[in-house]
């Protein structure tokens, strides 16, 4: 009589082990890297001149005024 | 800051592909793998229009959004990346991108589905700037240089505008105003949001007696 009652509390355990919920966030080994900023670059041999590498500032400047050379209404200086 | 976005004219798209050039170029793309790529609609019909497509870095991306390892992230400049080394290659992203900018390399015998590739913004991925590791997994990384992406600065006829969405806004806004027609900007209220009434260049405006 025991033996078939610990059964079946066994086996209650084990149908109600697929309720449980395991945990879903993403562990920090797979998680993905975090990236640099935009206007931060060691200088590769490829950087644009007329800009200084790190600063924000200058960083936005210089592709505003790229994107100016896709204008063709814009007035040559 | 800037908000990064490409516009494509399509009043001024030749279907030349030097976009995609550029592209494959420039990043060194595998065969098989289309980070651009020119779209003819009505091809050989008069009124025929070409539209260069690739990642349009959504501001509510849905690639994102149905990620199961959560591999996407977005620049503060507004740029969609993701990081190679998470991506599993399930193609979820694929199904639901609007632009069908998710591409996968095949490799080995079987043809395997590898990790996905698409458009940077030429800004690369989650490796030191420049460095020899983002260059192998995503490109070259032009927005660190000070540069624009290749498939836009490349454009003969400038049908691809690409940078900062105010300032090839404005300039997109000027030829529309110039020639008086082709307001229309593919894409844009897909990928950015529809914009608010009353906003934007209007070709032939009514004039209201």
């Amino acid at each position: 009589m025991r033996l078939a009652s610990t059964g079946a509390l066994l086996g209650a355990i084990l149908l109600n082990a697929a309720c449980g919920e395991t945990v879903q966030t993403i562990p920090s080994a797979t998680a993905r890297k975090a990236d640099s900023a935009a206007w931060q670059i060691k200088d590769n041999g490829f950087i644009a001149p007329g800009w200084t590498p790190g600063d924000q500032q200058s960083w936005n400047e210089q592709l505003k005024k790229r994107a100016q050379a896709q204008n063709d209404f814009a007035t040559p200086k | 800051m800037a908000r990064m976005k490409f516009i494509c004219d399509a009043e001024r798209c030749i279907e030349c592909n030097g976009c995609v050039t550029a592209c494959k170029a420039e990043h060194d793309v595998p065969w098989g793998v289309n980070r651009r790529r020119v779209v003819t609609l009505n091809d050989g019909v008069a009124g025929e229009r070409s539209i260069s497509v690739a990642c349009m870095h959504c501001s509510d991306a849905p690639c994102m959004a149905v990620c199961p390892v959560d591999c996407f992230y977005r620049t503060p400049e507004g740029v969609v990346l993701h990081d190679k080394d998470i991506c599993i290659g399930c193609g979820y992203c694929s199904y639901a991108c609007p632009f069908g900018a998710p591409q996968f390399p095949t490799n080995g015998t079987f043809g395997l589905r590898g990790k996905m590739d698409k458009c940077t913004f030429c800004a690369g991925g989650p490796e030191a700037n420049g460095s020899e590791a983002e260059y192998e997994k995503y490109g070259r990384n032009r927005l660190a240089e000070g540069k624009l992406p290749a498939c836009a600065e490349m454009c003969s006829t400038k049908a691809l505008l690409g940078g900062d969405g105010d300032v090839v806004a404005d300039i997109f806004r000027t030829r529309v105003l110039n020639r008086g027609k082709g307001s229309e900007v593919w894409g844009w209220g897909t990928a950015y949001g529809k914009p608010a009434p009353g906003l934007g260049a209007q070709a032939n405006p009514v004039k209201k007696s």
